[in-house]
């Protein structure tokens, strides 16, 4: 029985809660918390946008409880011992505010979990590179109830993780990410001894020299001596939904981190309808069909939040000359792969 | 007791640390590099390494590897795409004889050759529990992606820890080898792999078939160096020409078109680690005491020549500054300040 995927939505304050609820997200991924300063490797900094106090965090969580909406929280990253007691506090006093699930990429740090919070249920997060049924053995086996699978991983290979093993699949359908990490993201911790302090992603101003071995590369170093990021690809799979409904994806989620209210409000709309209609498309035997607004309005809400310049580059660049070009970027990155994807799912949905 | 006899004494000591070489391509342009081990193979394409393993030139990398180190460790790819989940363990298992260990990044992979062969795991390990899980999944060893200190002396007790310590840094995946994951039906360029000859000057770049490739534009990168590259985009700009159409036809592609003059040593194919990687040089030689005496300090040789690789394990091991012309990483944090607002 085709079953619709949740849609899970990662919100990064009480604003993009309120318009991620509001307009259809069936989970939300908390984020932005304040971290611990005597150990800010146990959580991320929150970037440069108003997240959510310590105060905000118990409202937030009774307010989606009342109405039916499920909560995350990731503690993402591969972490000290030091910092795994830390990560265990701040479960803990999530968990006393009704959070019951978390996002985790450390393997100590679910076994931590399990052994001290064992009702606690345990996502893999990317970071985990669950890309193959063997490997979802082996997550498994430590205790995940379910996997946020990497890019990488074929339609195919989620179905046979879905089969064979009891371990709920997430995929994500939307987002911009980078190819590449600068050093400054790699190395940080031991060359400067604290995080990077860049929004999402530390590659977006590192001074950077790189050796160029593809043609990105060269048109990246072409600019300069250094180049400030490596490479960075914009992407929607909304032509890939009927596929993974065939495929048994459990949720799917979208790339709302460090966006506005209003970027968040755009996109839970997008993806929301698209899911409906994906979902009646499959009921209902019909070819699932992508609209012209949806497109628009991934475009609206990738061109005019551009809340961290070096998350799409220099922001003024990508507004008024081209302004169009982060999805057309896209659309060249993607195209072969949606339509694929497109013709594998007109003939498999159906 | 005199100099002459602690000399003596010190001789029937065991090395102050363990050094492995990371070896790109083929390992014999390295012998007498004197490691403690010698890692060879592909650590980003799967299906390059299953070419290499196809045609041999894998079986023959590990046995000259060990010229290069004392023992030898095969290199499998970090991520395997699940379609070549069994062809890679296959390829894997045919070559466990030739190797003391084996490295793969992939869990799955690790679970199925562990009764083979000792394992590695290629990734980040930042404490204890996470080593004993990967400890009670059969594997080994662990190889640090970023050489963060904390914790090593906790874990390298429970596996055998390798941290990254002197050479280029191995970044992140190319954008195309993203792509290629993703879809297998993407074209792949092949750039990671490059082609290296003996001496400079000694090698010559031409077309062996009826293909247009002038070999125009393909130069050294470092005449001074006896290692010499050709440069990957050069190479990247003669593959679109020959417009190769999979990983292993690229291969062949470059062992047919750079070729070595005659009166020189042989050429060799060399395969890059499939990684953007660093221009500057990482060397924590200067602070390697906090990651503890145990854990095995790790040569990057990407860009280094046999005469730096062997000064760079020497010095590793004896716990002495690498002395290097080569451009270091510094952090560069106040060359951009953080905007304080967006």
């Amino acid at each position: 029985m085709l079953r619709l995927p949740s849609l899970v939505v990662p919100v990064h304050g009480p604003a993009a809660l309120a318009a991620a609820v509001r307009y259809g997200a069936d989970n939300v991924t908390i984020r932005g918390w304040p971290s611990r300063p005597s150990d800010s490797s146990v959580v991320e900094r929150g970037g440069f946008l108003p997240g959510f106090r310590p105060e905000d965090v118990a409202a937030a969580v009774e307010f989606c409880a009342s109405r039916s909406i499920g909560v995350r929280v990731p503690i993402q990253g591969a972490l000290t011992s030091g910092g795994i007691q830390a990560a265990l506090d701040l479960a803990g006093g999530f968990i006393e505010v009704g959070v019951g699930t978390f996002v985790v990429s450390d393997p100590g740090l679910a076994i931590a979990i399990r052994h001290s919070f064992p009702d606690a249920v345990l996502l893999a997060g990317e970071g985990m590179m669950v890309g193959s049924v063997a490997t979802a053995h082996a997550i498994r086996n430590l205790g995940f109830k379910g996997i946020v699978a990497p890019s990488g991983v074929g339609l195919a290979t989620i179905a046979d993780i879905r089969r064979e093993t009891d371990l709920g699949v997430e995929v994500s359908l939307f987002g911009a990410r980078p190819v590449a990490l600068c050093h400054i993201c790699s190395l940080s911790q031991y060359f400067m001894g604290v995080p990077c302090e860049g929004p999402t992603f530390g590659v977006c101003r590192g001074p950077f020299d790189a050796v160029a071995i593809s043609p990105g590369m060269d048109a990246a170093l072409a600019a300069g001596t250094r180049s400030r990021w490596l490479d960075m690809r914009f992407y929607s799979a909304l032509a890939a939904l009927p596929a993974l409904l065939q495929a048994g994806v459990d949720s799917v989620t979208i790339d709302t981190d460090r966006r506005s209210s209003g970027a968040v409000r755009l996109l839970v709309r997008v993806f929301r309808s698209a899911l409906d209609s994906a979902g009646a498309s499959a009921f209902n035997g019909d070819a699932f069909r992508l609209r012209e607004a949806w497109l628009a309005d991934i475009r609206r809400a990738s061109m005019h939040d551009v809340v961290t310049p070096g998350f799409f580059g220099d922001a003024a660049n990508w507004r008024g000359d081209e302004p169009e070009s982060v999805v057309f970027l896209a659309a060249r990155a993607f195209e072969h792969v949606i339509t694929d994807i497109e013709s594998d799912s007109e003939d498999g949905v159906r | 007791m005199g100099c002459a006899e602690v000399e003596d004494f010190a001789q029937d000591l065991p090395p102050i640390r363990l050094v492995a070489v990371q070896v790109s391509g083929d390992p014999s342009l390295l012998a007498g590099a004197g490691a403690d081990r010698a890692w060879v193979g592909v650590r980003g394409c799967a299906e390059l390494f299953l070419a290499l393993c196809a045609d041999g030139t894998m079986r023959g990398w590990l046995t000259a590897a060990r010229q290069v180190g004392k023992r030898v460790g095969l290199c499998s790819p970090v991520i395997v795409p699940a379609p070549l989940h069994d062809d890679v363990v296959e390829a894997i298992k045919g070559l466990a004889g030739l190797a003391d260990r084996v490295m793969t990044g992939d869990l799955g992979v690790a679970s199925r050759i562990g009764d083979r062969i000792p394992v590695s795991w290629c990734g980040n390990v930042r404490n204890a529990e996470h080593a004993r899980f990967l400890r009670s999944s059969g594997i080994e060893g662990v190889r640090m992606i970023t050489p963060v200190s904390a914790g090593c002396r906790d874990i390298n007790r429970i596996v055998d820890l390798e941290v990254p310590a002197f050479g280029r840094i191995p970044l992140a995946f190319m954008p195309e080898c993203v792509f290629r994951a993703i879809d297998r039906s993407f074209d792949c360029p092949g750039a990671c792999i490059a082609a290296t000859a003996r001496d400079a000057g000694q090698f010559s770049i031409g077309a062996v078939t009826d293909e247009d490739v002038s070999g125009q534009g393909i130069s050294p990168r470092s005449v001074n160096s006896s290692l010499l590259d050709v440069t990957p985009q050069s190479l990247l700009s003669a593959l679109s020409n020959a417009a190769p159409r999979s990983v292993a036809e690229a291969l062949s592609f470059v062992s047919r078109t750079v070729r070595p003059q005659p009166s020189t040593g042989l050429a060799s194919v060399i395969v890059r680690p499939c990684f953007v990687e660093s221009g500057d040089f990482l060397d924590l030689s200067p602070v390697m005491k906090p990651f503890g005496r145990d854990t095995c300090a790790v040569v990057e040789t990407s860009g280094l020549d046999a005469d730096e690789v062997r000064a760079a394990v020497d010095a590793l091991r004896e716990g002495d500054l690498v002395t290097t012309s080569r451009p270091l990483f510094v952090t560069e944090q106040d060359e951009l300040p953080l905007p304080s607002t967006y």
